[in-house]
């Protein structure tokens, strides 16, 4: 929840945040109308069950304040969200559901119009969570082949034992989950950062110069300076670039004198002969153990 | 083909060991009669509390990964033994029961199943792009390729001068890469495949408890709910909801905090709810909340949060002040951790990689 804030947003964080956390589902209302549920015609038990932890819940993560004043002491922005985790949002409605379609003395055809009737509720008021499409996995490891072919060029066009890349946003977040001996430049908090133009103080910015400027070309597409670009790629040892086929920077990358060593289905893979190439290794630990 | 059916003894072997350590537990019992979802359920917690103990010193005595495994592996078949000697005579009882509710309850045993496997084939079958994998599974590969424990940065894979203390005591992805270690397989393949299956497997053996609780044990309800249940988590997704983090960030050990943790948190409370003073779930309570830290470092905030409401609920019903005392012991290790991570943000500590 990047776009909101305690502090800047006052008693309407909550109220944002809640709005973030449903999006267009309806399964918060349907909780609460359970309750309300319980509270009218539930039995002791049920109350004691539901109702009152469900009470507390109200009156502390659904009440406005309570961000504010963990705010004072925690940056809780991005993560107030997991709050709301600790209602049984689904199982509420689940149970009442199945208390209701298989109460006593149903008839089976009313169970199964009962059944069917709770289905098409169910998926009526929610968003489903393959709306947008289900995408199968195209091998055993669950990454794209396009991040094995590209790992596969790396190592077939490298000496070093850990080479160091920089690739366009999603290749550098999955390269490593495939290939750890596949260093980077860059880490997740400066990309996402730097993407997300997110402020930063001068010692950061003074320690990020290198690394900002590759990203300036790689993600935002900004031809700067070429010797500054390659002054960068020396600096921070980076041999290999890898960006989309569809980048506009394709012919910037060869100008500055990077070499195409291969494409995938759709990046391409460019190697930089460092100046002086740091031969990276792992620490050594030996008389330590 | 052959890597699927690895996966799958994996699976079978991760369900093994959580339930051989539960039954240390839960065969003790007096009051409880020996359960396979409660040992497993136990088990799975007690797994990684142990884990822990081990894995920390390790990390700061700077062993690499595979002497931590070595030792784990030790560790485990001790236990087995131990286990198999203490409680053999209960498995076999228990085995005999298990058979005849199958023969008693066919339908519903062919409903779970057939539930189960939809949720396997779906939810393991699909491509899952999360940024926070760069975290979780990145850092397994890390620890596995550099055979060190959280010394290198599992984003760029650069060596640390000192040790993240926001990740210091969540292990989950060490104990990854320990079991790659162990089993030979890839760290992808282990946490998006194995793990994900496995955590499936606990949520569900949550949700039917729940079922059971719920109901009284009656086998029909418990079918329809478990069913409803998983169908309403397919419909309530935003990029935040527990349920959306369980269908396509399975993987993730803050997963288990929104999926397993807090629902077995209720479950807990149901259960004290008929006898406030039984020291087992208490215990329990103590070994999840020691397991979430674990599991994630987002589990030092949820868990004493969920458990203090279900708690404070529980004290004004039975009115009994020894439910926050309680309470607030289960939660002491999530607190710890909390200022342990305050203190080094405010810089008051650093635990260097590298001594002197």
């Amino acid at each position: 929840m990047q776009s909101i804030s305690a502090a800047g947003d006052g008693l309407n964080f909550l109220f944002k945040c809640i709005a973030l956390y449903n999006g267009s589902s309806f399964c918060l209302v349907l909780y609460l109308l359970g309750l309300v549920f319980i509270a009218l015609k539930g039995g002791k038990e049920l109350k004691r069950i539901f109702l009152y932890p469900g009470l507390i819940i109200l009156f502390t993560v659904y009440n406005p304040l309570l961000p504010l004043i963990i705010n004072r002491f925690f940056d809780i922005n991005k993560e107030y969200y997991r709050f709301m985790w600790i209602p049984p949002v689904c199982i509420l409605p689940a149970f009442l559901a199945a208390a209701y379609v298989m109460g006593e003395g149903r008839s089976r055809g009313f169970r199964i119009v009962g059944f069917a009737g709770f289905l098409l509720l169910f998926a009526g008021i929610g968003s489903f969570v393959y709306g947008k499409g289900y995408v199968p996995a195209e091998n055993v490891y669950k990454i794209p082949n396009e991040v094995m072919a590209v790992s596969k060029l790396i190592r077939e066009n490298t000496d070093m034992k850990y080479p160091v890349a920089v690739m366009d946003r999603d290749m550098q977040m999955e390269i490593r989950q495939y290939d750890a001996t596949i260093l980077l430049a860059c880490d997740r908090t400066q990309y996402l950062d730097f993407l997300g133009d997110v402020d930063e103080d001068q010692l950061t910015r003074e320690k990020n110069e290198y690394v900002n400027r590759l990203l300036s070309v790689i993600a935002k597409y900004e031809k700067i300076d070429k010797d500054s670009f390659r002054e960068a790629l020396n600096k921070t040892n980076t041999q290999f670039v890898v960006v989309e086929r569809v980048s506009p920077m394709l012919r910037y990358l060869s100008d500055a004198g990077l070499e195409s060593v291969g494409t995938t289905g759709s990046r391409v893979v460019f190697k930089f002969e460092l100046e002086d190439p740091q031969y990276l290794d792992l620490a050594d630990y030996s008389g330590v153990w | 083909m052959i890597i699927k059916f690895y996966c799958f003894l994996a699976v079978m072997l991760n369900i093994l060991i959580y339930f051989v350590l539960g039954s240390l537990i839960t065969g003790r019992l007096k009051k409880l009669r020996f359960s396979a979802t409660l040992s497993l359920i136990t088990g799975f917690f007690l797994y990684y509390v142990l884990f822990e103990l081990l894995c920390i010193p390790m990390t700061l005595s700077f062993r690499p990964l595979h002497f931590l495994s070595r030792i784990w592996a030790g560790v485990l078949i001790i236990l087995f033994i131990i286990s198999v000697f203490m409680n053999h005579r209960k498995w076999a009882v228990l085995c005999g029961e298990s058979c005849a509710f199958v023969r008693s309850h066919p339908h519903f045993c062919l409903f779970s199943l057939f539930l189960l496997i939809t949720e396997l084939i779906i939810i393991i079958g699909c491509y899952q792009f999360t940024l926070d994998a760069a975290f979780y599974v990145g850092s397994a590969n890390t620890c596995l390729t550099t055979d060190s424990l959280n010394i290198y940065n599992p984003y760029t894979g650069m060596w640390q001068d000192h040790f993240e203390m926001r990740y210091f005591f969540a292990n989950y992805a060490v104990n990854d890469a320990v079991m790659c270690f162990l089993t030979g397989l890839h760290p992808l393949v282990w946490t998006k495949t194995v793990m994900e299956a496995v955590v499936i497997i606990l949520v569900n053996t949550v949700i039917y408890r729940m079922g059971c609780a719920l109901f009284k044990g009656d086998t029909g309800k418990t079918g329809v709910f478990m069913f409803f249940t998983v169908y309403l988590s397919f419909f309530y997704s935003t990029i935040y909801t527990a349920q959306e983090f369980f269908i396509t960030r399975t993987y993730e050990g803050k997963t288990l905090i929104g999926s397993l943790v807090i629902p077995l948190i209720l479950l807990v409370y149901i259960k004290l709810l008929e006898d406030p003073g039984y020291s087992f779930y208490w215990w329990l309570l103590f070994l999840m909340s020691v397991g979430s830290l674990v599991l994630s470092n987002s589990a030092s905030m949820i868990f004493p949060a969920a458990l203090g409401i279900f708690m404070l609920s529980l004290f004004l019903i039975k009115k009994d002040i020894r439910i926050l005392v309680k309470t607030a012991l289960v939660v002491l290790p999530c607190l710890m951790s909390v200022l342990s991570y305050v203190l080094y943000v405010k810089g008051y500590f650093v635990i260097r990689t590298m001594p002197g």
